[in-house]
């Protein structure tokens, strides 16, 4: 009997010891809450999901919080769950930071707990808007006008016009429908048709067999749009296979490795970008504003809508390459 | 030999050794979160009444579906399908309670009716037991084996909420009741639902889920520990065929195993797409089966069966869930949560099955 009381405590022992050792690794890589940082406001931001369009989002906020001694910042990656953000955002405010910029996956389910953080903290939103919260604002792509640049470069592309066919993952989602109906605008009374939108439910293989079905049914096709990013390289792989690459001209969305290289060699004619980058420097900056300096989203000049919309990027030929070293360097934290 | 309290300890050795684990992982968090100096730990942001709130409505739910797998492991059994039946379930509470022109359009959404939501509850709780039932039968009764009975389920439940949602997010904003009641009873507290949301003080911070959680450790264990029921149980898990041949009908224990699981999930179900406030069918309660299993594992079940406690299924998912927490209050990125909670889950096990005989074969070996 003694034998097992004795092997209870040289358990306890060791895993007390292996804890330890991980608490102590938390003091080492992140400072001690009880150090001088303690006096430095902290900021969070918090993202839906993981993904690599992230990543330069903490490039920027982590050049924000560069450029201030009086803020520490943390950035969290969600998993696309509620319930995780919600998890991360309740142990945030437990460890005292007065502000966090989120990237609701579900903003309409949401409203009620991003009303119970704004009661705590200062809560604006990023990338996708729960407009009915107590958020402060929103800062985010207009997508309309995304749309409408898309719209640019087609006209661009087929100066004489021709039928063109749109793809999207999912096409009642709402950057979906945005883009499509600023693709529309741009292009209404030039001679370019936009033939119909082909959706793939997000399922890569199915989006390069639509661009193939495509290419066999319209063999008159003049253009396509990817309104997603893999929307653009599944239409080059089926231009390619083809033989028509350079003929049929694309339009991509988004930063995509392959559809920035095939920008510069004139197989995509180009792309339209959003800026992650900004949407972390700007909401960082903007919570140190409100919470250091009182100031209120009006003095940050904020629109009366409360939502801020960062433009789009047009990336056409020749930049594909600078494009990409750059966004090789913000994952790289650079 | 006959020392009581060796006696005591030797029968719970696993629960008391997972209970030193809890207190050591709240001691560090506790002293790792402090403001400042020694005596401050009792006022750390861990021990903050805010985060004793969010911990223990977290352990409610997790605990509530964890006793029902952990009963079902018991059993010899296992309960995949937990994770996707709380999005299944989560989806068809939430279509009670929304009108019908809120939903997409899918079969479920158009022959579900909006009810009131406390008809909603137990509709729901019936709909959990009967898929319970049905998962019982076939194990129990038809002999299918577990693992392939519900890794069905943990498919086709899933595939079943992502069709009838059409693959978007049902929300419970959507609904045209007032559910302002039914919210302090998914995710509010005692002195939210005493009081209609007035309320403070300590009972401000101990919310429903937790409380929920300890009738069912209660019933639970009364009917595991305490009664004849529960002993059948146990002997069906240990040795089926020895319990059959003593006159004990093991099929209608087994699959009575599978109803409770399917009840406790039914029940975690609905505060848990409260606490989140919609349900994303393709992601809502994903690998939650996982947690439940290392919930059980770690506080003492045995994949075997026939071993296992309901004070020890509790201190499992008080370990999980307090892990998660230190992660998160020590500020670690993210994607290591899970990496730590793993790992701690296994040196936990190891040294539960080998650690310490084998540290003192070292130790009488180098005498």
């Amino acid at each position: 009997m003694k034998q097992k009381v004795t092997d209870l405590l040289i358990k306890t022992s060791i895993l007390t010891c292996i804890i330890f050792l991980i608490s102590c690794g938390k003091n080492t890589n992140n400072g001690d809450d009880n150090s001088a940082s303690s006096n430095k406001v902290k900021l969070a931001f918090v993202t839906n999901a993981t993904a690599d369009f992230w990543s330069y989002g903490k490039a920027g906020a982590e050049k924000a919080a560069s450029e201030h001694d009086d803020i520490e910042i943390e950035f969290k990656m969600g998993d696309g769950t509620a319930a995780k953000q919600r998890e991360i955002c309740d142990a945030l405010l437990v460890r005292g930071f007065k502000g966090i910029a989120i990237s609701p996956p579900n903003p309409t389910g949401q409203q009620q707990m991003i009303n119970d953080w704004a009661n705590k903290a200062s809560i604006i939103t990023v990338d996708s808007d729960a407009p009915k919260s107590d958020r402060l604002f929103y800062l985010g792509t207009n997508n309309v006008e995304a749309g409408r640049q898309a719209g640019e470069l087609l006209k661009e592309a087929l100066p004489n016009g021709g039928k063109v066919m749109a793809f999207v993952g999912v096409g009642d989602q709402a950057n979906a429908v945005e883009r499509y109906q600023g693709l529309k605008e741009a292009v209404a009374g030039t001679n370019i048709e936009i033939l119909d939108l082909r959706t793939d439910e997000a399922n890569i293989g199915k989006a390069r067999r639509n661009a193939e079905d495509t290419l066999t049914k319209y063999p008159d096709l003049a253009g396509m749009v990817g309104l997603w990013a893999y929307n653009a390289p599944a239409c080059l792989k089926a231009v390619k296979d083809k033989g028509v690459a350079g003929k049929v001209k694309i339009i991509a969305f988004d930063e995509e490795v392959e559809t920035l290289k095939a920008i510069d060699t004139g197989e995509i004619h180009g792309t339209v970008v959003q800026q992650p980058y900004e949407f972390g420097y700007q909401a960082i900056k903007a919570l140190r504003s409100i919470i250091i300096d009182g100031k209120t989203p009006n003095d940050l000049e904020i629109p009366e809508t409360k939502q801020k919309f960062i433009a789009t990027k047009m990336i056409r030929k020749g930049e594909g390459a600078d494009y990409l070293k750059k966004c090789q360097e913000w994952k790289k934290g650079g | 030999m006959n020392n009581p309290k060796l006696g005591f300890v030797n029968k719970n050795r696993r629960e008391l050794g997972m209970l030193g684990l809890l207190i050591v992982l709240v001691i560090i968090t506790s002293w790792g979160t402090r403001e400042s100096g020694v005596q401050a730990v009792f006022e750390s942001k861990f021990l903050s009444s805010d985060n004793l709130k969010n911990i223990s409505r977290e352990i409610g739910i997790y605990g509530i579906f964890s006793i029902g797998v952990g009963i079902v492991i018991i059993t010899a059994g296992i309960d995949l399908s937990v994770g996707s039946l709380m999005a299944l379930l989560g989806v068809v509470f939430l279509y009670f309670v929304t009108p019908t022109e809120t939903r997409p359009d899918s079969f479920l959404a158009r022959i579900i009716p909006e009810i009131p939501w406390i008809a909603a509850i137990f509709l729901t709780l019936l709909i959990g037991t009967a898929v319970g039932l049905f998962q019982g039968l076939l194990v129990g009764k038809l002999k299918l084996q577990a693992f392939i009975v519900t890794l069905c389920g943990l498919l086709s439940y899933r595939g079943l909420a992502r069709f009838s949602a059409d693959d978007t997010s049902i929300n419970i904003s959507d609904s045209s009741q007032n559910l302002e009641f039914l919210r302090f009873l998914g995710e509010g507290s005692l002195a939210d639902v005493l009081t209609n949301g007035n309320g403070s003080g300590l009972l401000h911070s101990i919310p429903m889920s937790f409380i929920y959680l300890i009738c069912f450790a209660i019933f639970f264990g009364i009917i595991l520990h305490k009664s004849v029921f529960g002993r059948y149980i146990f002997a069906s898990g240990r040795n089926e065929l020895a319990t059959k041949y003593s006159g004990i009908n093991t099929n209608i224990v087994i699959a009575f195993a599978y109803v409770i699981a399917g009840f406790c999930t039914a029940f975690a179900a609905i505060p848990f797409c409260i606490y989140t406030g919609s349900v994303q069918p393709a992601t809502h309660g994903a690998f939650f089966e996982l947690y439940a299993i290392a919930a059980a594992v770690l506080g003492g079940c045995s994949l075997r069966g026939g071993e296992g406690s309901i004070l020890g299924i509790l201190i499992g998912t008080a370990i999980l869930i307090v892990l998660r927490n230190m992660v998160n209050l020590f500020g670690y990125p993210t994607p290591l949560s899970d990496a730590i909670t793993g790992g701690v889950i296994f040196v936990g096990v190891l040294l539960d099955q080998h650690g310490a005989s084998s540290i003192k074969k070292i130790f009488k070996k180098s005498h």
